[in-house]
């Protein structure tokens, strides 16, 4: 747990993700990100908004270590993810879940939570909603709402403190949509891991604790809920603020 | 989980990719292997002509005076490559008479008109050893009684059975050779064997009486050097047939040969005798040309046909690479289980393509070998005998030879095919290796 203590006595997170002036420009030259400067802690869920194409999925691919930007850096923990070596960053300290799930598909669901971790895979399954029965049937033979729960038990039992959800509820219904948000919502404030989710969809947006969005390369805090707000929902306030912003 | 459990699970799940990998693999290693097994049947095929059609060379004295000396004999038999398989022989012509001094009757049926003083004579044929001669080998004469006869037991003759008969001989009589000259020399020599002739002379009303077959007698050399110089001790011997081991030695040998001392070489002839062997070794150089060309074609397309299948292979697995990677695990592992997926497939195609390519390679190796040996039996025709001619392959030391997978060539291609599968699995997967995680997965979008 990265937390310290104040003089007061107070519990404060710690930054475990932290974004310096980092830049991306693809192969044309034109620059998607912009000097982007961010702290994310853990125990929190924050939604990142924006246009298509803006450079959302690009940002979480940067924190991810799944490429490296163009400029400025990223540490984890307060150390440089590209020293550390991004393949071992994606490895121990993040997990991804994708809008296609992007579940190996000649394995069970078992098999794909094992993939990355040693623990017993059937518990976390379980926790995220799946029957022992559904666990052992072909990735491929279940709804997209149960591949997702399939995708989250993998994140989670890879035991990174970082969870990077790229429109996690995009191809779900709106009933398996709130679940999966919960789901997420619990990952952050009960097992107190960062988990920073791309979406389109302001229900899922709600549920965040602090909700950014990336507009013309440059990130902007939309919200930020208190601590003792973590109870309570997105604020039709900061919807509003958010079409403002969109116009 | 480790990346053996993830490929052995890959090739159960994937069946149907798995049975094509497997089917084109087991193909490609059968056709190697087959190539292999044939041209290994080959070169075996080479060795047993060498041994059945072994190159000689022969000193031929143009006149019974001359020839060569037992001193240049061991000379000749000192020179290395010699199989140590030779025949030496003497002629000379001799009347027949028994124990009582009486004339023994020799055949003149179908005789040529004869020398008067040779009316009464038959031809007296030396021999190192008969059993060897080529008058015995290549079919114009077999022994059914007796022995043959060697320098070692001297003063023994095989006389033909119908002159045998018409003088009430067997084994165990004795008979006096006379020398046809005015030189009185004679000697007592003892029935050792009978023989018959295989096929009728073919100069039958040109041969005069003394060269018909039914009155050669076969004898040793001593007993015709006696007839000839009046002498057992060293003369000079008219004819040898000289074995070598490697009939590509013919030449160096025979070189070393004419620059042996005390040899006329212009009373005497050297003929070297390899054109059998040419004829054959020329005819399967050309099939062993064919099975390396083969080989080396089957070797080019399986590899380039391997990397295509392979390309379309793993690009139809960029998804899932693209999730590996993003979960963490390294490019050189996901490379590991690809390659150990064609591994466990390519075992078990090359352990079933041993069974496949037995029964292919007997089937197609002996058609073409026994192809091969009826062009080269065509040319060779080693006993100019019609019956022993429809069986080639015998005379050749062919019929022999089975066309098998050895356990080199086995060894070399599961080498060369494991190779091969792991270069192209290698070379396929390098352009998606070479792309970062986030153009796989954008490429996965």
């Amino acid at each position: 747990m990265m937390h310290s203590k104040t003089k007061r006595n107070e519990v404060v997170s710690m930054n475990i993700i932290e974004l310096k002036n980092v830049g991306y420009a693809y192969e044309n030259k034109r620059k998607v990100l912009k000097a982007i400067n961010l702290s994310l802690e853990e125990g929190k869920m924050y939604a990142i908004l924006g246009s298509s194409g803006c450079g959302k999925t690009t940002l979480l691919s940067l924190m991810g270590g799944l490429d490296s930007p163009s400029d400025g850096q990223i540490f984890y923990e307060g150390k440089n993810i590209e020293k550390a070596g991004l393949s071992a960053h994606r490895k121990n300290n993040v997990a991804f879940i994708f809008q296609s799930y992007n579940l190996i598909d000649y394995l069970t669901p078992k098999e794909n939570v094992a993939l990355t971790s040693k623990l017993p895979p059937q518990p976390i399954l379980e926790r995220v909603g799946l029957t022992e029965e559904e666990s052992r049937r072909n990735v491929l033979k279940l709804s997209g709402g149960q591949q997702q729960r399939v995708a989250i038990a993998r994140a989670l039992a890879s035991d990174a403190k970082v969870i990077l959800a790229d429109e996690p509820t995009g191809n779900l219904d709106e009933d398996t949509a709130a679940e999966i948000a919960n789901i997420l919502k619990e990952c952050a404030h009960q097992m107190n891991k960062c988990v920073v989710i791309v979406t389109h969809s302001n229900e899922l947006a709600k549920q965040a604790d602090e909700v950014l969005r990336l507009h013309r390369g440059e990130m902007k805090m939309l919200d930020r809920l208190n601590q003792s707000g973590r109870s309570g929902c997105y604020t039709e306030i900061v919807l509003q603020t958010y079409k403002a912003f969109n116009r | 989980m480790d990346l053996l459990k993830r490929a052995c699970l890959y090739l159960v799940r994937k069946k149907g990719k798995t049975a094509t990998l497997l089917a084109f693999l087991l193909v490609m290693a059968t056709l190697v292997l087959t190539c292999f097994s044939i041209q290994s049947a080959t070169i075996t095929a080479n060795t047993n002509i060498k041994k059945a059609l072994l190159g000689y060379f022969t000193i031929n004295a143009k006149h019974l005076d001359t020839g060569i000396t037992e001193s240049v004999l061991n000379q000749i038999l000192s020179i290395d490559g010699l199989s140590g398989n030779y025949i030496l022989r003497s002629y000379s012509y001799a009347n027949y008479y028994d124990t009582d001094g009486k004339l023994l009757e020799i055949s003149t049926e179908g005789a040529a008109q004869t020398p008067a003083e040779y009316e009464n004579a038959g031809k007296i044929v030396a021999s190192s050893n008969s059993e060897n001669d080529s008058y015995f080998t290549e079919g114009g004469f077999k022994l059914t009684e007796g022995k043959a006869i060697t320098s070692e037991n001297g003063n023994a003759v095989l006389i033909h059975e119908k002159f045998a008969e018409r003088n009430g001989l067997t084994i165990g009589d004795t008979i006096q050779l006379f020398d046809v000259t005015d030189k009185n020399r004679v000697t007592d020599v003892t029935v050792a064997g009978i023989f018959t002739s295989t096929k009728e002379q073919d100069a039958i009303g040109i041969a005069p009486s003394c060269d018909l077959y039914d009155n050669i007698v076969f004898t040793d050399l001593a007993t015709a050097s006696y007839l000839l110089y009046g002498t057992e001790d060293e003369t000079n011997i008219q004819f040898g047939d000289f074995h070598v081991n490697d009939p590509e030695e013919l030449d160096r040998i025979m070189e070393q040969v004419q620059e042996i001392n005390g040899v006329d070489w212009n009373s005497c002839t050297l003929t070297c005798y390899d054109k059998d062997y040419q004829n054959a070794k020329k005819s399967l150089e050309g099939l062993q040309n064919i099975v390396f060309i083969a080989i080396a074609v089957v070797s080019a397309i399986c590899f380039l046909v391997l990397a295509l299948f392979m390309t379309l292979r793993l690009r139809s697995r960029i998804h899932e690479t693209g999730i590996y990677l993003a979960m963490g695990i390294s490019k050189g592992a996901v490379l590991l289980q690809y390659l150990l997926e064609v591994f466990i497939v390519a075992a078990i195609a090359l352990l079933l393509s041993y069974g496949a390519s037995a029964a292919i390679s007997n089937q197609i190796g002996s058609r073409l070998l026994s192809q091969v040996t009826a062009e080269t039996y065509e040319t060779v025709d080693l006993t100019q005998n019609a019956e022993t001619a429809k069986q080639p392959t015998e005379d050749l030391g062919l019929s022999e030879i089975i066309v098998e997978i050895s356990a080199t060539d086995y060894a070399i291609v599961w080498a060369f095919g494991l190779v091969i599968c792991m270069v192209s699995t290698a070379l396929a997967a390098y352009p998606i290796m070479k792309m970062n995680p986030k153009n796989i997965l954008s490429q996965m979008s």
